[in-house]
């Protein structure tokens, strides 16, 4: 399986110091946030590469306990969020079993947050009064 | 035509006036408008709002007090203490709108051997009720509603009074003090953010996440929109850089407080 990233140009990249990361994509107006897995299987597809080639990286550069499906399961992810392109699509059932068969490394994880979303969300983040009405929905209240 | 009795407060980047007709109005509006900001005189700044608790007389719902905001009723109660949460949430909605360096996020705040604790979550999610027992546990208070974030990414306290439900429906202030709790007074690194749900029943079960994950928390509760505001990236992941990270489920605030003063090494 070949894997090319996606769209790298329009990314700005921030590093934290536990090795997650921030890509924040102004032309789609979305950031992301890698955990230390899922980036580094995104700096081992710097080039056009292969998924053997992948894993490799990661395991020279991350952790030499990362697997074959373990990359794959990072680039998977990765390319649900049109951060890479690959030469085919895994099938969920394999999918599934590799998820399974992951060992001790932290699994790879990307979520997204579109500007439209977080604009969305300021309204929630506002300050509002707790009436009698709205504490019906409130929870964990004691 | 009853005499006015006023004072201002400088909040942030915020110049509140509150203004009363009787000594009573006036305690109250004394004592629930940050309290721990100094006073000044009424009128010796523009202010950018206004705020006018009065008593009106008993109207035909039992109303007797009202609360007014740039000279328009927002809020009548049968007692003065009743209309504080709205005078409360009038003051935040004021101060966020015009916060020029800071940037706030929806959090309960406390400060533990010298770093913030932020709780990150919307109205609802019990930060208030957590915050006040982290108080009786030791913590100085921050803001049991936002944390203000500079661009060092250090969080700075957001003290306005805690408004706690204390199992009734409506809220209720409560001064931190009350709760023999030190207010804090100045900024502090983010030592830990702690994205937590609550479950009845549930026992505490918490994960770290990455520090990226949290910094798209910070975004998805943070009144600024980044569209208007993309230095959020910035100023949020200097405020992670430094923090433990946890995500997961919580059951009562009592409880997760001591989980909480457990899970930093902090006594209590």
């Amino acid at each position: 399986m070949q894997v090319v990233r996606a769209n790298s140009e329009n990314l700005v990249i921030n590093r934290l110091p536990d090795g997650s990361r921030i890509f924040t994509d102004a032309g789609n107006e979305t950031v992301f946030a890698l955990n230390a897995t899922a980036g580094a299987a995104w700096d081992a597809c710097g080039s056009a590469t292969t998924l053997s080639g992948v894993a490799m990286e990661m395991q020279r550069s991350f952790d030499p306990q990362v697997s074959e499906d373990l990359a794959h399961e990072a680039i998977l992810q990765l390319q649900e969020k049109n951060l890479v392109t690959t030469s085919e699509t895994a099938p969920t059932t394999t999918r599934r079993r590799m998820i399974a068969s992951l060992g001790a490394v932290a699994l790879p994880l990307v979520v997204s947050l579109t500007l439209s979303d977080q604009r969305a969300n300021t309204v929630l983040a506002s300050s509002r009064p707790c009436t009698a009405a709205s504490a019906t929905a409130c929870s964990g209240l004691r | 035509m009853t005499e006015s009795l006023a004072f201002a407060v400088r909040a942030f980047d915020c110049t509140i006036e509150a203004t009363a007709d009787s000594p009573e109005t006036l305690a109250i509006a004394n004592r629930y408008v940050f309290p721990s900001f100094p006073r000044m005189e009424a009128g010796s700044a523009p202010p950018d709002v206004s705020l006018r608790l009065e008593e009106t007389g008993e109207d035909d719902t039992g109303q007797r007090f009202r609360l007014s905001k740039d000279g328009e009723a927002m809020a009548s109660a049968g007692q003065a203490i009743g209309l504080v949460p709205h005078l409360i949430h009038a003051i935040d909605e004021a101060v966020v709108q015009r916060l020029a360096a800071l940037r706030a996020v929806h959090a309960g705040a406390v400060l533990l051997n010298g770093q913030a604790l932020l709780l990150p979550g919307t109205t609802h999610a019990g930060k208030s009720s957590i915050v006040a027992e982290l108080l009786r546990r030791g913590a100085a208070y921050f803001s049991d509603e936002y944390a203000l974030i500079d661009a060092r990414g250090l969080a700075h306290p957001y003290p306005r009074p805690l408004l706690l439900r204390n199992g009734s429906p409506e809220q209720s202030p409560v001064l931190a003090g009350e709760l023999n709790a030190r207010v804090g007074d100045a900024p502090a690194p983010v030592g830990w953010i702690l994205l937590l749900e609550y479950q009845a029943g549930s026992s505490w079960r918490i994960s770290p996440v990455p520090q990226s994950l949290a910094l798209v928390a910070l975004l998805q509760n943070t009144p600024h929109a980044l569209a208007d505001a993309p230095e959020l990236i910035a100023i949020f992941e200097r405020a992670v850089a430094g923090a433990a990270c946890y995500a997961g489920k919580r059951a009562e605030a009592a409880d997760a407080a001591a989980e909480i003063i457990r899970l930093t090494g902090c006594p209590a």
